[in-house]
């Protein structure tokens, strides 16, 4: 505990040098000695020092983490597309965002959804309504260290009376506070971290990514069924018999259905029986780890599991999992 | 007022203590100077351009620095054995074949200024065992010796280029 502790004040250290290059602040210094005799005697003096601050450096990249175009239908509200912003400058910098929604080459606008911008606060890279935090220009604009990142989502509301197979595009700008003009190598003097001067990167200190959407009639059917095992070799649903549920998770239409989580109550007056979940017939683990599945920790008292993006017309997915009868 | 005595009374004491300090800095003879540059793209009285040098106040990651000693012998004898030694700055890059000096015979160090030598005989040893010749990356100090005295009145210089990391 300890030593992760001293590891991480290394890393904050501001002499350290980042992807991006040596820290925005850090004074390089150079001196130099000579050494020299005279007669018998020697000597050796030293140079007064020259001092070189490094400048800030504005830039940054910008990528839209959806796969694909996100599926939504035509009328649909608060559907979010996910972008992750990295500071790839060399110094602390706050980045002004902004929802370019109404753009050409395309079928339809997406509409800004409340702010339209949202912001990950808790870290998890998915949308969590309530918890992401509204975006709003010069009030809470992400202010990042150099080589952090933040993940970002823009929420838009779909048009009515679309077709199936319509797309719309959004592009997010992103441009450094204190500079980003565009233009690599534009001085900003005194603008940078504590009133250094900062510089335009070769990104100019800003980027753009687009993202989009597209209409599609995806469907999920879910098919749930039931067999009863009871102790005398049965099928009597008696105490101690054992249900083995099995759910059939169908998706069809055009487009693909974007996280896709199904959650089964255990019926009452049963128990789970461990381990026993099951995914197209591969184990998952009851605890919340690494694969798509847990018991009673997302949901109390339930069966999860998180099929992701599941592409329309792909073969059904089969989740089973047994109980017994208290 | 009160923080002002306490600092310069540990001062006072230290300059009382090291008389042959001070008796040395006295009686040396030759000053060195040294100054950063940086070169920039101008235009001269006939239009044609031109690298001008100013002096590197500052810079961003990436930069070529140009480092300049300048040495004077300001006293009245020749004086012999002159050697510069400048570690690279922390944080920047030794440019190949940069160094120079008229009369020196310059050399490096890849051990912090312990041992020194010609570049196509500076080595490092490998995590494997096996050694490689040594990249100016791994340069921690230049070394400039004076082939002849110098004498009064004389004075020259030596430079060296690098780029911040």
């Amino acid at each position: 505990m300890f030593g992760s502790f001293l590891i991480l004040m290394v890393l904050l250290s501001p002499e350290f040098t980042l992807g991006a290059g040596t820290t925005a602040g850090t004074v390089i210094v150079n001196r130099a000695t000579v050494d020299y005799a005279i007669g018998a005697d020697s000597y050796s003096e030293t140079s007064s020092s020259t001092a070189t601050i490094v400048s800030e450096v504005l830039d940054a990249s910008l990528d839209w983490q959806d796969a694909s175009p996100v599926s939504v239908s035509a009328g649909a509200t608060g559907q979010p597309l996910t972008f992750r912003l990295t500071n790839t400058g060399n110094g602390e910098e706050a980045f002004r965002l902004i929802n370019q929604n109404l753009l050409g080459g395309d079928d339809f606008d997406p509409a800004p959804s409340g702010p339209g911008i949202y912001l990950d606060v808790n870290g998890n890279d998915t949308y969590d309504p309530g918890t992401d935090a509204p975006y709003s220009p010069g009030v809470n604009d992400p202010e990042l260290a150099a080589d952090a990142s933040q993940t970002i989502f823009i929420l838009s509301d779909i048009p009515t009376g679309l077709t199936v197979g319509a797309s719309g595009d959004i592009r997010l700008d992103v441009v450094a506070v204190s500079g980003g003009s565009g233009t690599p190598g534009l001085l900003h003097a005194n603008a940078g971290d504590g009133g250094i001067d900062a510089v335009d990167g070769s990104s100019g200190g800003r980027t753009d990514t687009l993202g989009t959407y597209v209409v599609s009639d995806v469907s999920v059917d879910l098919f749930k069924s039931a067999v009863v095992t009871d102790p005398g070799a049965g099928s009597q649903p008696v105490t101690g018999a054992t249900i083995t549920y099995t759910i059939l998770v169908t998706v069809s239409g055009s487009g693909s259905a974007q996280n896709l989580v199904i959650t089964d109550p255990i019926p009452t007056n049963t128990t789970y029986s461990p381990t026993t979940l099951r995914l197209d017939a591969i184990g998952l683990t009851d605890i919340a780890d690494g694969d798509a599945g847990d018991v009673s920790v997302t949901t109390p008292g339930a069966v999860t599991v998180n099929l992701g993006s599941v592409a329309a017309g792909s073969p059904a997915r089969a989740i089973e999992f047994k109980v017994i009868i208290d | 007022m009160q923080r002002l005595t306490i600092i310069l009374l540990p001062l006072l004491i230290l300059a009382l203590a090291s008389p042959a300090l001070a008796l040395a800095q006295d009686k040396g003879t030759i000053e060195l100077k040294s100054i950063a540059e940086v070169e920039i793209e101008d235009f001269n009285s006939e239009g044609q351009k031109v690298l001008k040098r100013v002096p590197a106040a500052k810079v961003v990651p990436g930069s070529e620095v140009i480092y300049t000693n300048m040495y004077t012998n300001v006293g009245s004898e020749a004086a012999a054995k002159v050697v510069i030694t400048n570690p690279i700055p922390k944080h920047m890059q030794y440019l190949p074949a940069s160094a120079q000096g008229a009369d020196m015979a310059i050399t490096f160090s890849i051990d912090g200024g312990q041992t020194y030598d010609a570049p196509d005989r500076l080595t490092v040893v490998q995590a494997d065992g096996t050694r490689r010749q040594a990249t100016p990356s791994d340069y921690t100090h230049i070394r400039w010796a004076r082939r002849k005295a110098l004498d009064a009145g004389q004075n020259g210089q030596v430079s060296f280029r690098a780029r911040l990391e």
